[in-house]
């Protein structure tokens, strides 16, 4: 049958045909759909039924054939459109060998402008105004409407033949099908094929097709509901159940007629709707078929005032894992709080109204996220929580993860959000679970290093009082595999940005510390130092910001992280943190001041720093701290007495402990830091000079020089919130 | 301020000196004469056990930098053992380990 010569037999269906043709010339016309197997001769009867139909005249043919590859091509609304305005010149000018002497679209144009009138400008228009690469529902819409259009426009009958339309559902189903060609009234030939294709040659009265197809695949939601009544009516649900999966599979290229089918099942009189739903998403609950089986219930049986059914249903599914944004968001408002909060939180999140690892979360932007919060509220604590929320989020997280230790790690997680929660004052959000949770997230497929996949880190910078450093020092703690953690945060990868941090400590607040961080980062950019674009400056704070301080992070745009954040992200990676003492704020201590005034003799230096080692004792600093810290009073009497010359040499200290800061203050007469050597540089011009603020700078936690008159005055500070032992 | 002194055991051509006390410019000019002395006679290796030394100044490592380059100069080698873990972080800031290496202990130079 697939050549014309041997082409014979068919009297029944062309007696069919010819029938069809007389009623659409009677203007009568409707559509037909032809389905049987693959090669048993479908499209060589339409390309015999187009021939005779084109001879005669009477009636115009469209023939055009949905290949896979047609359908699923980016011109295809074009090449549709190109296609109708060939056949329909060819057709006017009585000329079939134009059928196989392709033209270029501007001579189509002008050769349909000047041959058929109104019917030439119409088709002319359609095709200057789809563009080349036009695509999408709305695009093939409009190409199947200008069939339809012609032939209202020029009173000419035309049928179209369509060959292979199953090639077209496959690929746009999803988009076209439920809603689009339903509800759109320009696209009578998909709605027509949509509610009337039940079974093969199920016949319409909307327009004048014949349409192809191979298999039974398609069904329409009425055919749907029929079927599925029939057999819970007949067969009872074990035999519907078996359809329902049979179908599955027959359906697998059109995974909107099995969702149809399960709303029509669930809806049936006398069915256990919800049996059958949930033998439904068994099968359908994997892959593709998942989102769209569950967009389709979340759409359909709400509408069917079934929400007890429709609730466990979601809940089924978002168990299993088969939540789209929708259904998500769908249980979320359906869900009561109070009994699931987690499932709903788990709803809004994949609905995308709540994420994991934002830095706030703003209750009042979604009144379903609300509601879910005020059950936080009431369930957890007896007022708003969001540190509950993103602890159940995390939760949630971690229990979809896939890793064979997510069992190890939801409890992990829950345990340290737990403590964070513990230690939470109640009065700000802090972002530090948001981040520990997305740490969680992104180790949700593999940890740093684990199971053979070596993850890169970025490299992290620090800038200490305007200077770029090799590394950021914390104790025990890789801060580069936390940028690495973060970064998800910031939208960045590796490659394309430069991570920039500072630890903050001292507990002040933050404002004016952030204000520094930024202007040092901006310096050296500047300098060029650092990148001038594509920074990602990181505060980590060692205690939350005040309003101050948050305002001034989210107006610079500064990532921001805190201590609690860190212990979490630590122990993920198996690291330790010394954290700062819990509990409430102690009062100050009184303010303990030593003075001394060292003379310019060899190696006195040794006796400020002796004298700072007894108090570092009495102030139970951990004696490694001690020995960086007596390292940096060394280097600055040395500098000192460098540079007060011989005019006055003597040196002042001040050590003074106030408000968990140890200051170092050294104070020289004499000519000005005013141009600091380089290491390099003065490595070259004296042994051993230069190195003096580079090692200060890296042993305590800050500097600053201050000249004055008739001198400096450098004060080096240390933080003993992590400095203090036992 | 006498707060420096070190001692000094040469067998089979290396040497070790242990040191004690604050390493300053005036310790480090000593330790400078002390190995150039020994690089005059038979010894090449040398270890400085700085075991007893908790306290370093830039000015002092200069220094050892500078004979550490004197004495690989003239075909030899000089380590330094028993660090504070201070003064190991002092010696990688200011680059040491690029020029000698840095032992646990005095035996750990005969692995070589």
């Amino acid at each position: 049958m697939s050549e014309p010569e041997r082409f014979f037999g068919r009297v029944e269906e062309l007696r069919q045909l010819r029938r069809e043709a007389r009623l659409l010339v009677r203007g009568q016309g409707r559509s037909r759909v032809l389905c049987a197997r693959p090669g048993s001769g479908k499209t060589e009867l339409l390309r015999q039924w187009h021939g005779r139909l084109f001879l005669e005249g009477e009636i115009f043919p469209f023939l055009f054939g949905f290949s896979r590859e047609m359908a699923d091509c980016p011109t295809f609304c074009r090449d549709f459109v190109l296609a109708l305005a060939l056949q329909a010149l060819a057709f006017r000018r009585r000329d079939p060998l134009l059928l196989a002497r392709p033209l270029p679209a501007a001579d189509l144009a002008e050769g349909l402008r000047s041959s058929w009138g109104d019917g030439g400008v119409l088709l002319a228009e359609a095709l200057n105004g789809l563009e080349p690469s036009a695509s999408g529902p709305a695009a093939l819409a409009r190409a199947a409407l200008v069939p339809q259009r012609l032939a209202a426009l020029t009173g000419t009958r035309v049928l179209c033949l369509f060959d292979d339309m199953g090639n077209l559902a496959a690929a746009h189903a999803a988009p076209l099908w439920p809603e689009e060609a339903i509800a759109s009234p320009i696209a009578p030939v998909l709605a027509t094929l949509e509610n009337e294709c039940l079974l093969p040659r199920v016949f319409g009265d909307v327009s004048a097709s014949l349409m192809t197809f191979d298999r039974l695949g398609p069904l329409s939601a009425e055919a749907a509901s029929r079927l599925a009544r029939h057999l819970a009516r007949t067969a009872g649900l074990e035999l519907a159940d078996r359809a329902i999966t049979a179908l599955a599979g027959e359906c697998a290229g059109s995974p909107f007629y099995l969702g149809v089918l399960v709303r029509a099942l669930a809806d049936g009189p006398g069915t256990g709707a919800l049996d059958v739903v949930r033998a439904a998403a068994s099968a359908a609950c994997e892959g593709e078929l998942a989102r769209y089986w569950v967009e389709l219930l979340a759409r359909a049986i709400p509408d069917r005032r079934t929400r007890a059914t429709a609730l466990e249903i979601l809940t089924y599914c978002l168990r299993e894992g088969a939540g789209s944004p929708d259904a998500g968001r769908l249980a979320a408002r359906m869900l009561k709080p109070e009994a699931d909060v987690e499932l709903a939180l788990a709803g809004l999140a994949r609905a995308g109204v709540v994420r994991v690892g934002c830095a706030r979360i703003d209750v009042d932007a979604d009144p379903v996220l609300h509601d879910v919060v005020q059950a936080l509220y009431r369930r957890e604590f007896g007022r708003m929580t969001p540190p509950a929320v993103v602890a159940a989020l995390a939760a949630e997280k971690v229990r979809a993860a896939p890793s064979v230790r997510r069992k190890l790690w939801r409890e992990a997680v829950r345990s340290a959000l737990r403590g964070i929660l513990g230690a939470w004052d109640g009065q700000q959000v802090p972002s530090d679970l948001f981040d520990a949770a997305a740490f969680l997230v992104r180790t949700g497929a593999g940890a740093v290093q684990e199971g053979g996949d070596v993850i890169t880190l970025p490299q992290v910078v620090s800038v200490a009082s305007g200077r770029v450093g090799s590394g950021v020092s914390l104790p025990g703690l890789e801060v580069d595999a936390l940028a690495w953690a973060l970064r998800a945060e910031t939208g960045t990868t590796d490659a394309d940005v430069a991570w920039v941090a500072r630890l903050l400590t001292g507990g002040t607040g933050g404002a004016e510390q952030l204000s520094q961080f930024d202007r040092d980062v901006a310096a050296l950019q500047m300098a060029g130092e650092l990148p001038a674009t594509r920074v990602v400056r990181w505060a980590i704070l060692e205690s939350p910001l005040d309003s101050a301080g948050a305002a001034t992070a989210a107006r610079l745009r500064l990532s921001t992280s805190t201590w609690p954040q860190l212990e979490v992200l630590a122990g993920r990676l198996g690291v330790a943190v010394v954290l700062p003492p819990q509990g409430p704020v102690t009062p100050a201590e009184p303010t303990l001041e030593i003075e001394m005034i060292i003379p310019r003799v060899a190696d006195v230096e040794l006796v400020a720093a002796r004298a700072l080692e007894q108090l570092a004792e009495n102030l139970a600093i951990d004696p490694v701290v001690t020995g960086r810290l007596k390292v940096a009073v060394v280097e600055a009497c040395i500098n000192a007495f460098e540079h007060a010359g011989v005019a006055d040499g003597r040196v002042r200290l001040v050590f003074s402990v106030a408000g968990g800061r140890l200051q170092m203050r050294v104070e020289n007469r004499g000519r000005p830091l005013a141009a600091l050597p380089s290491p390099a540089v003065a490595g070259r011009e004296a042994r051993g000079r230069g190195w003096g603020l580079t090692l200060i700078r890296e042993l305590v936690d800050e500097v600053a020089l201050e000249p004055r008159e008739d001198g400096v005055s450098l004060l080096m500070v240390k933080h003993l919130g992590r400095a203090v032992h036992g | 301020m006498a707060s420096f002194s070190f001692t000094t055991h040469v067998a089979d051509g290396r040497a070790i000196i242990r040191t004690r006390g604050y390493l300053s410019r005036t310790a480090g000019e000593q330790l400078e004469q002390e190995i150039v002395r020994l690089l005059g006679g038979e010894v090449s290796r040398f270890v400085v056990n700085l075991h007893d030394t908790d306290l370093i100044n830039s000015v002092g490592i200069s220094i050892l930098i500078g004979v550490i380059e004197r004495v690989r100069a003239q075909g030899g080698e000089l380590a330094f053992s028993e660090l504070t873990s201070v003064n190991e972080e002092i010696f990688r800031i200011m680059g040491l380990q690029r020029h000698a290496r840095m032992l646990r202990s005095d035996s750990d130079a005969e692995d070589r």
